[in-house]
């Protein structure tokens, strides 16, 4: 399934490539990548398509948001909630 | 002053007081300025062994270690310490010099792109462009590498960085944040489930010793009542020899601490991550169990297992918040405690030659309370979790994570330094002390009194069994039976050494690696045919343990 992240980032040295670089250490196909720097507050906002075959998106959009240059990521295109109580697919 | 000179001003304002590392061109200035520190430095002999050994006092001290190294290969001879600190969660600031600015990107002498090598294994980095922002990027980087989930920061400092005068001065360290806790909700989703669970399992990982959680722990365990079992990074957050303690899980687990989990109906994971060692095949592992993930981290939730409830944040004030169950859990305990014991290791090996797993046993036995473990990658490193006695898991270093061949004789340069009053034994094998062997020169430099167990094998015995087990006893470039005389080479570096052969020796032997003052290397040779028992296969799930035939 493809899924839409929308990230504001401070702009730090190597910020653009360890977001890249996680997402694809992490087991993500990026389809599209944006990256705008252009605006009046000067801030980094980048927007990723990604897709993968089994691995948990909202864990993907937590391990972003540990990273130290990135202030918020939004997940578009979903309807999950990473910490609703969840069945145990083993029950 | 110059950019050198605030950095390392700046590291003794963070109260760092021991520096591992090596000099070399581009780092040169730094070195200059430690001429006038009060900061000790420690000369590794390859810069491995400084990130290791950083990362070794780290654990041992739970304080953040420091270590560095100059451009270029100093700088990628780093990657593989910093690479296990990350695996393993622990607070490290490695500096590395850079060549200068206008050099960069133009392939200079020395020159490589360690902010860029390193991005994948550090928790954050920095690249000094500017004198002014050191206070800053010092400061930073110390609160990121022990703040949550601890790991590596590294800082690249150009030369022309360091050299460029300032009137910068050190940043002070500010308060500590305070410890982010669960929500209430969360917690009584917890105690709901504890309330309803029958065999109810606490699954221990590293996070409580990296958490400073050991005692809040030992607390709930023991109100709880709960059987514990532990990850290899855990042993002894409950002792070994505690009557709660059901084993180490996963891959080279006990049975009765494999079928705990399997038979669990809720497995309360205390700062653990599910590692596929000690999962074994995922969707096998805890069949039954619903699952309560306690962490600091909250990337780790559902990473691997779904969590039925999720407690992010301080291990210890979520532990004190979390009310014991209340269930009757002596039935299950007594379950589990039996199984104990109807798997319990013998130590009667037949033959007269030396049985590794008695020996590390009787060492633990020998050895004072103040003893301090660090272990080397291998057989031996999977015996000492088994047979060792470990009474806190800041006591048994182990690169757990990373299985860094070669972590043992720096980790434990390391643990002595900072803890100058404890007995520091480190336990190695053949082919993991050739990975440091250079490390000898650091310990006699220094007269450090580590006491070196080296079991040897002449093989790379881990590879050998798995190779004997799963690839059809091809052996394939694991006998290592041209090793070097040990005894000779220890004494080279100016390291007592003794060899042991059999087993009427073992005990004059540990009394002699115990007692000897300073620095010592006993060389035993074990069987290269020895195995590692219980295992299970690779891929399957830990229901299916081999056993020694």
């Amino acid at each position: 399934m493809k899924h839409t992240l929308k990230l504001s980032v401070q702009p730090a040295e190597g910020a653009i490539l360890r977001i890249i670089g996680l997402v694809e250490r992490r087991g993500f196909n990026l389809v599209r990548i944006d990256a705008d720097r252009s605006g009046a507050d000067e801030q980094l906002y980048m927007e990723l398509d990604v897709v993968s075959p089994s691995r948990s998106i909202d864990v993907l959009k937590r391990q972003l948001e540990k990273l130290y240059d990135v202030i918020n990521v939004l997940l578009l295109n979903t309807n999950s909630d990473q910490f609703e109580i969840k069945e145990s697919k083993a029950c | 002053m110059n950019g050198a000179q605030l950095i390392v001003a700046a590291l003794e304002e963070e109260g760092v007081e021991v520096v591992f590392g090596y000099p070399g061109g581009a780092i040169m200035p730094v070195y200059d300025a430690l001429h006038d520190s009060g900061l000790r430095h420690i000369l590794s002999r390859h810069e491995q062994g400084s990130a290791l050994a950083a990362d070794g006092y780290a654990r041992a001290t739970g304080r953040t270690g420091v270590c560095m190294a100059t451009s270029g290969p100093g700088g990628t001879n780093l990657v593989t310490g910093i690479a296990n600190a990350y695996a393993d969660s622990v607070p490290m600031v490695a500096i590395t010099g850079q060549v200068a600015t206008p050099l960069m990107g133009t392939d200079s002498f020395q020159e490589v792109d360690i902010f860029g090598i390193t991005m994948p294994v550090v928790k954050h980095s920095f690249l000094l462009r500017d004198v002014a922002d050191i206070p800053r990027v010092i400061r930073e980087a110390f609160r990121i590498a022990s703040e949550g989930r601890p790991g590596p920061v590294l800082i690249d400092l150009p030369k022309d960085v360091a050299v460029a005068e300032t009137d910068a001065h050190p940043l002070l360290a500010g308060p500590q944040p305070a410890p982010k806790l669960p929500d209430a909700a969360a917690i009584s989703r917890a105690a709901e489930l504890l309330r309803n669970a029958e065999r109810p399992v606490l699954y221990a990982g590293g996070g409580i010793a990296i958490a400073g959680a050991v005692d809040a722990f030992r607390r709930y365990a023991e109100t709880s009542g709960i059987p514990v079992v532990a990850t290899l990074k855990a042993l002894g957050a409950l002792p070994t020899r505690h009557e709660q303690f059901i084993g180490m899980l996963g891959m080279h687990g006990t049975r009765a601490a494999n079928n705990a989990v399997q038979n669990a109906d809720l497995l309360v994971c205390v700062g653990a991550r599910f590692d596929d060692r000690a999962t074994g095949r995922l969707d096998g592992f805890a069949p039954l169990a619903k699952v309560i993930h306690m962490d600091a981290d909250p990337a780790e939730v559902s990473k691997l297992r779904v969590a039925d409830v999720a407690l992010l944040g301080d291990l210890s004030g979520t532990l004190e918040r979390l009310p014991a169950a209340e269930i009757d859990v002596d039935p299950w305990m007594a379950q589990c405690e039996r199984e104990r014991e109807e798997c319990r290791p013998r130590y009667d090996a037949p033959g007269e030659g030396v049985y590794a797993p008695a020996m590390l046993r009787e060492l633990t036995e020998a050895a004072g309370d103040d003893l301090v473990l660090a272990c080397d990658v291998g057989q031996h490193q999977m015996w000492v979790a088994q047979h060792c006695h470990i009474d806190r898991p800041d006591r048994h270093l182990t690169s757990g994570g990373l299985g860094t061949m070669g972590f043992g004789m720096p980790a434990a340069i390391g643990a002595q330094l900072g803890n100058p009053d404890k007995q520091v034994v480190c336990i190695t094998g053949d082919g993991s002390i050739m990975m440091n062997v250079q490390e000898l020169a650091t310990i006699n430099r220094y007269r450090l009194p580590i006491k070196i167990l080296l079991l040897d094998n002449s093989c790379l015995g881990m590879v050998r069994q798995w190779q004997d087990l799963f690839f059809d006893g091809r052996r394939s470039e694991v006998e290592l039976d041209d090793n070097p005389d040990f005894v000779r080479v220890a004494e080279s570096f100016g390291i007592p050494a003794f060899c042991v052969e059999r087993r009427d020796e073992v005990p004059a032997a540990i009394d002699r690696l115990l007692n000897t003052e300073g620095p010592v290397l006993a060389h035993v040779r074990i069987d290269p045919q020895a195995n590692v028992w219980p295992l299970v296969p690779p891929g399957k799930s830990n229901s299916t343990m081999m056993e020694e035939a």
